[in-house]
């Protein structure tokens, strides 16, 4: 290993599919080298959001014409969505188009990759890439943005295309709520359209006329003469070289150690273990006990580093970085790979291995765009000779209105991939694929018919239209709510070799917990926690983004730490100062209510499910932290407008209910967290997101809220539910949970009523309804409580009616719970009213059973431990297990 | 552009450049050219509708269908942990149970794996759950079935406005006369009456009393249990009006599949399991040979009328999509494998041309045939080709589709690939029928019906085509698009063995193999028509299997 001079940590990792392509985007831009239009096509794109969406690729021009040139006749329905849902352009400036950057906007923010990595499956995921990320909102993302919109402006600029012209027209609006221009702060980017990223390197590094102390070098790719490398060590004049090297690097070594040696620098070889192929582009100048990376598209080649790309260099993009000697080891350091010392022997059997660009055609076809009569309108970079014909892979067709250098087919072109060729067919263009103008403009500008796509199934088509069949379809879309859902059929599916195994039920259960875990939804999860950026909130603004250009202003919204200060605001009307009788495009509806109730509770029942932590092991808790978000969000909005929301208030109190109790339980253990082990639950509680708990309180305050009709009813049905949740530190309310409570329920509240009455909800005792309730709940025909005997220790006595045989009765050991929880007490007593037996239960006592009043007392066959009652009834156990068998007692 | 220079000028740090982690995940991949769920998920939901090839033996109808009473009438915690826990407790007790069976039936129990060798201790045995998965063999075998045939309500079923939280069984007569039958035959014995309920250790002569009535064995012993199984499968309720019939107390119907429909799929799964037995009937190596049972398929005995002439039509046309299957499995098996080894070879990926040049010349395995051969002279020479390996080798011309199928298997090679596909086109060419005609036009999502591709191949045969042209047909239309987009579709499990990357066809070595037939439930048959007492085992010494009077009735009454 080399020695490390200081710690750097391990490298930092990024995963820039998910992070750029999500269903939030409304813009994605590209620069690229190569393109891999089918992984494009058929799984980046797809995982784009619904039109409007500005997706816009830039390659260069002799890759995408030598892959183009490649396609089949029979391959051609591979570029249906080209031109079309997107838009391809090869780019034809001079040398190479070789940046590698991606812009992806959603109505939050922009984030902007640059690096090393082309549009490809290696250049995305599984090469050794390294890519740079800049957010908006940050004084460097938003200068680095700035940079990168000056830069494309002038690319587009030279290119001189309309269609592209226009999309970037667009992307500056969608862009421009985003950046925040400060001047102060300096672009963090490089390019070589003014000068080579070489001399920049320099300047910024004010190493001008001094010494680096070393210079490191790391690309897969150098030119033959190593002179790039020869300008470096000129500029910079290091005491030290380290190159990164793998077998692989294409160099000729022998010139490149007769220029380090010309140089008189120390020469230090650092071999990468295992030795693969690594793609990532960096230099590193170290300087005392800190340096700079330059980082990029740039290979160690004259045509990337020295040249500007109007003097035949590349068109290239660079990030340069200050760093500690440490974090430039790590960033040298791609993961799972170390570090192994190499001779010169190691550089010296490199070779240089030539990648000649591809030899184009003579005539360069710019642009193909069909016309409204299926005609097409072409565009080349020389004049077009009338015996020219246009070829679509099917037929070749004349042109005519020839206008220098345009021109149009005389008919209707079937194919969606043309070029040029003459009358013998020979070759004269490169090919492209043909311009669906209104395609095009529909994908900047529509909305999508597929809105409806993953909504719930008990919803139909138009109930998706409301800001409540909305948010179902976006909590389907990204949250994996009932796994039931999800068709799993294996045991259907099984072959015959799989079958023939009996007993194999591993199998089986491993292939469905395989399916589940692969779940792309899965993803959303990760981004709910505790310690993420926005405190976990960034699902929650992406679900405000679905419904409808609600992301919250800056001085009321999530650039608090409350994710109930955007709810506190004008309604969705008033804030889009729209007439509210014109804008609401919704009809609530009865039908739609019980729908959306419907698929509420069955998620809510659904969330036990142990199956559920397969995809994700919080997963229930994400989950719950959406769902309380979204009924908080919904009573915001009926608070403003009854109508907007089909739930009645007395629905969404129901359903937060039966939310929170699937979560926290109710005492009997049954909830989510009950069935965790204390470690677990503490993790879990601990990563909870900081926003929930001052909308559990807020929601809870509103079932309880002690103005509002049927209290009563309301409070003892609640009020276990309640407990628990208080038990488990769940509800925690702030200022704006009052301030929430005051706007949706139109009274003033202050903090500290919020808390009286919430635990003034939990005191709250009233036996008659208590029985009733419970006697229900149980289907017992009467429950009857009564005042415990004087003088004993027991503190509450219930009279049973119903129960034949209380030690083989699972419904024994959920209402002697249920007891202690209302009555907040351990020794309870419980005879039965049409029988003769009777039980005293204490904890650290034997239980006392009576069977009938002249029969012997039987006690257990232990003292009641700890929670071994709450253990029988979440399992629908029975009392008979504390006793010996012996006892006899039967079915 | 200007970069800030001074790192102590206030400047926000830059961010450093951070390394891809990989979000792709190499997988085998199960059914790389989507023909497995032609047959699982479209032809055998039609054939065989509610029996899954996993719940193989009726009598854990019975005792599922008990458990879900259980559960409900002693009002146990309506929370699917709660009764998952409870199944696989009781699933651990039964499995135990039949592990003991006094008659050493043999019969593997669900949780077989977990339980070992535990059963063959003296006992008393701890208690267990029978498999980790969430509701057990219940949840992987048997719910599904339940659920099809109207017995269980599954959880989130409506009940009036709101989804029920658990699976609740039906308050039907056949539903509660299945979970009945199955309870009286363990009701008396210790286990149940308190073993069941409690959670000490199990001593060894309350398994064994229990094992005496429940095991899996035992339902040939209970008639009217066996009955209730019997019309659990291929019954139907009293009240037409609904498939499931009502809950408890409430009265209110229950959002379930359409009357009608279910009314069909009884008619089918009865038609289906009689053709079945008549195969049975006509050669009993039936019920313990899959290629016995396939070939059968294939050249069933005469037919009892039309309606057997209806579901015969349709299994042989599984059969058949099946040897298609196979066939196309061979081709796509070669390919793959010379398309790495080329690849290798030549350090760079394959061009649309050199793709089709490499698939046109798989013709080897054959002297005399040559990629030049026209197709049509290959199709004039099958009565006579043999193919095979030494003594395997068959006469294709008279072989049985099912050796056919083998050969092709072993050989593994696109040719008999080849051979084996035009040798079944001619024996299809005959075939005709409404249900031929319905499941030969079965399609899946990735891959057209059987009858498409025989129509296809017949206009490609139109041109007088070359064997290696109709190879890169095959390979062109039914290979390399159909296993990118089920790929694609895949993604983020990376299951490619090949993908257009930059015009150019990349191979990826990821256990390059073939890939296995669907199950076509023919143990599940066996299992389950032997259950419930369609047929038993012959007079020694061969105890061939032989219909019942139960059976040759039930064949009576589904074909008249």
């Amino acid at each position: 290993m080399i020695e490390r001079e200081e710690p750097g940590g391990p490298a930092q990792t990024i995963q820039p599919t998910a992070e750029l392509f999500t269903t939030a985007a409304m813009a994605l831009w590209a620069t690229t080298y190569t393109l891999d239009l089918n992984l494009f096509n058929e799984f980046l794109l797809p995982r784009l959001g619904d039109p409007p969406l500005n997706v816009t690729v830039l390659a260069d021009h002799r890759r995408l014409a030598a892959s183009l040139d490649r396609v089949p006749a029979e391959h051609a329905e591979s570029l249906a969505f080209v031109n079309r849902r997107w838009l391809l352009r090869g780019i034809r400036l001079g040398g190479a188009f070789h940046p590698k950057s991606y812009l992806a906007v959603t109505a939050r923010r922009a984030t902007l990759l640059v690096g090393s990595g082309n549009l490809s499956v290696d250049g995305l995921d599984t090469g050794r890439e390294v890519f740079t990320t800049f957010r908006s909102e940050t004084p460097i993302g938003d200068s680095a943005i700035a940079a990168w919109r000056s830069w494309m402006r002038r690319l587009v600029g030279q290119v001189g295309d309309a269609v592209v012209a226009e999309r970037f027209q667009n992307l500056e609006k969608l862009l421009t709520p985003h950046i925040k221009l400060n001047q102060a702060a300096a672009s963090p980017l490089m390019h070589n359209l003014d000068l080579p990223i070489a001399d920049q390197l320099l300047d910024a590094t004010g190493l001008a006329g001094n010494q680096a102390d070393e210079l490191w070098l790391c690309a897969p790719f150098y030119d033959e003469d190593a002179a790039a490398s020869a300008a470096l060590l000129s500029y910079l004049k290091p005491r030290r070289v380290r190159l990164f090297l793998t077998s692989s690097t294409s160099v000729n070594g022998k010139r490149l150690a007769d220029v380090l040696n010309a140089s008189g620098t120390e020469i230090a070889i650092v071999r990468y273990d295992p030795d693969r192929f690594i793609h990532a582009k960096l230099v590193g100048v170290v300087r005392g006990r800190s340096g700079w990376v330059l980082s990029g598209s740039a290979n160690l080649s004259r045509a990337a580093l020295t040249l500007t790309a109007g003097a035949n260099g590349n068109i290239e993009l660079a990030v340069l970085s200050r760093a500690t000697v440490g974090e430039m080891h790590a960033a040298f350091l791609p993961p799972a790979f170390a570090f192994a010392n190499g001779g010169l022997d190691s550089l010296m059997s490199l070779a240089f291995r030539a990648d000649p660009e591809p030899e184009l055609p003579r005539n360069h076809l710019q642009a193909a765009i069909a016309l409204s009569d299926s005609r097409v309108e072409i565009t080349t970079a020389q004049p077009i000779r009338g015996d020219w014909l246009l070829d679509d892979m099917s037929n070749q067709h004349h042109l005519t209105d020839i206008n220098g250098n345009r021109a149009v087919s005389a008919g209707p072109v079937g194919g969606r991939l043309v070029r040029l060729v003459d009358s013998d067919g020979q070759i004269l263009s490169n090919r492209v694929v043909v311009d669906d103008p209104s395609a095009l403009a529909a994908a900047l500008s529509s909305t999508s018919t597929q809105s409806d796509a993953g909504r719930p199934p008990e919803l139909g088509v138009g109930d998706t239209e409301s800001p409540l069949g909305q948010a179902l379809v976006w909590l389907n879309r990204n949250l994996v709510m009932d796994v039931s859902e999800r068709a799993t059929s294996a045991a259907a599916g099984a072959s015959d070799r799989e079958a023939g195994g009996d007993g194999d039920d591993d199998l089986w259960d491993r292939l469905e917990r395989e399916q589940l875990a692969h779940d792309p939804r899965r993803e959303t999860y990760g981004r709910i926690w505790r310690g993420r950026d926005l405190g976990g909130a960034e699902p929650i603004i992406e679900l405000l983004e679905q419904l409808g250009s609600r992301a919250p202003s800056s001085d009321g919204g999530l650039t608090t730490t409350s994710v109930l200060a955007p709810l506190i605001q004008p309604p969705l009307v008033e804030r889009s100062g729209a007439d509210p009788k014109v804008s609401r495009r919704w009809k609530p509806s009865t039908r739609i209510r019980v729908r959306a109730r419907n698929v509420l509770q069955r998620w809510a029942a659904a969330q036990t499910d142990p199956r559920l932590v397969w995809v994700d092991p919080l997963a229930p808790a994400g989950n719950f932290a959406m769902i309380a978000w979204v009924l908080a969000f919904l009573r915001a909005e009926r608070a403003q407008n009854q109508a907007s929301v089909e739930l009645t208030d007395d629905d969404l109190d129901d359903l937060w209910q039966s939310w929170l109790g699937s979560f926290a339980g109710s005492g009997e253990a049954e909830g989510w967290l009950d069935q965790l082990d204390a470690a677990a639950r503490d993790l879990i509680l601990e990563r909870l997101p900081e926003w929930l708990g001052e909308i559990v309180a807020a929601l809870c305050w509103l079932v309880v809220q002690p103005t509002r009709s049927g209290y009563r009813k309301r409070v003892v049905a609640f009020q276990t539910v309640l407990s628990s949740a208080l038990n488990k530190n769940l509800i925690k309310p702030t200022e704006w949970t009052a301030r929430y409570i005051s706007q949706v329920a139109a009274l003033p509240v202050l903090l500290a009523e919020v808390d009286q009455a919430l635990l003034a909800a939990i005191d709250f005792i009233d036996d008659d309804l208590w029985c009733d309730r419970t006697a229900d709940e149980f289907e017992l025909a009467e429950l009857k409580l009564e005042a415990p005997p004087g003088g004993a220790d027991i503190q509450a006595r219930l009279g049973v009616r119903g129960i034949g045989d209380p030690l083989l009765e699972p419904r024994l050991p959920r209402l002697i719970v249920a007891l202690r929880r209302y009555r907040r007490c351990d020794a309870v007593a419980l005879h039965s009213l049409d029988g003769g037996w009777r039980l005293a239960v204490a904890t650290n006592e034997q239980i006392m059973y009576l069977q009938d009043l002249g029969g012997r007392a039987i006690e257990s066959s232990a003292q009641l431990g700890e929670g071994v009652l709450e253990g029988l009834a979440a399992e629908g156990g029975v009392l008979a297990n504390l006793f010996v068998a012996e006892t006899g007692a039967v079915a | 552009m200007a970069i800030p220079v001074d790192p102590d000028s206030g400047v926000e740090n830059i961010p450093l450049p951070a390394w891809v982690l990989p979000s792709l995940e190499v997988k085998e991949g199960r059914d790389p050219l989507g023909l497995q769920t032609t047959t699982t998920d479209r032809l055998m939901p039609r054939l065989l509708p509610g029996i899954l090839e996993l719940s193989r033996r009726a009598r854990y109808f019975s005792f599922h269908a008990f458990l879900l009473a259980e559960y409900k009438d002693r009002r146990m915690p309506p929370e699917n942990k709660a009764l998952s826990s409870f199944i696989k407790r009781r699933e651990w007790e039964f499995g135990l149970a039949v592990q003991r069976c006094p008659r050493h039936c043999g019969s593997s129990p669900v949780g077989a794996r977990k339980l070992g060798s535990r059963a063959l201790g003296p006992g008393p045995f701890e208690r267990g759950e029978s498999v980790e998965n969430p509701f057990g063999g219940y949840g992987l075998y048997y719910r599904s079935p339940l659920v099809d045939l109207g017995i269980v309500a599954r959880s989130g079923t409506l009940l009036g406005e709101k989804p029920i939280p658990i699976d609740v069984i039906y308050d039907t007569d056949r539903a509660k006369r299945l979970a009945a039958s199955f309870k009286a035959a363990v009701e008396h014995t210790v286990y149940y009456r308190r073993a069941m309920w409690t959670s000490d250790e199990l001593p060894a002569d309350v398994i064994d009393e229990y094992a005496e009535v429940a095991c899996l064995c035992r339902l040939r012993e209970r008639p009217d249990e066996r009955t209730a199984v019997h019309d659990a499968l291929f019954g139907q309720d009293e009240t037409p009006t609904q498939t499931g019939g009502v809950l408890p107390d409430l009265g209110i119907a229950l959002e379930v599949g359409h009357p009608a429909l279910a009314a069909a799929e009884v008619v089918q799964r009865r038609r289906s399991v009689a053709h079945y037995l008549t195969l049975v009937q006509n050669e009993p190596q039936v019920v313990v040979s899959q290629p016995a049972f396939r070939e059968a398929l294939w050249s069933p005995p005469k037919s009892l009328g039309h309606n057997q002439d209806v579901v015969a039509g349709q299994w042989a046309a599984l059969v058949a999509k099946d040897v298609w299957q196979e066939a196309l499995c061979s081709m796509w098996s070669e390919f793959c494998r010379v398309g790495l080894s080329r690849t290798r070879e030549l350090g760079i990926s394959l061009t649309w041309e050199e793709a089709h040049q490499l698939a046109s010349g798989l013709v080897t395995g054959l002297a005399g045939t040559k990629t030049a051969t026209r197709t049509r002279a290959l199709i004039g020479d099958l009565d006579s080709l043999r193919i095979g390996d030494g003594a395997a080798e068959v006469n294709v011309g008279s072989a049985s589709l099912e050796q056919l199928r083998e050969v092709t298997v072993q050989l593994d090679t696109a040719f008999s690939g080849l051979v084996v596909f035009l040798e079944l086109s001619r024996r299809v060419d005959g075939r005709s029928g409404l249900g031929w005609e319905e499941a030969a036009h079965i399609e899946s999502g990735w891959q057209p019906s059987l009858a498409a591709v025989m129509a296809g191949l017949r206009t490609h045969l139109a041109n007088d085509p070359t064997t290696g042209e109709t190879l890169w047909w095959l390979t062109s239309r039914f290979i390399l698009p159909i296993h990118e987009r089920i790929a694609y579709s895949k993604l983020p499990e990376f299951t490619f063995r090949f993908r257009w990357e930059d015009g150019l066809l990349r191979f990826y070595d990821q256990g390059i193999g073939r890939f296995t037939l669907a199950g076509i439930r023919h143990e599940t048959l066996a299992l389950i028509t032997r259950d419930v007492g369609l047929w038993t085992d012959g007079p020694e010494p061969d105890r061939s299997a032989l219909l019942t009077p139960e059976g040759i009735a039930f064949i009576q009454a589904a074909f008249g």
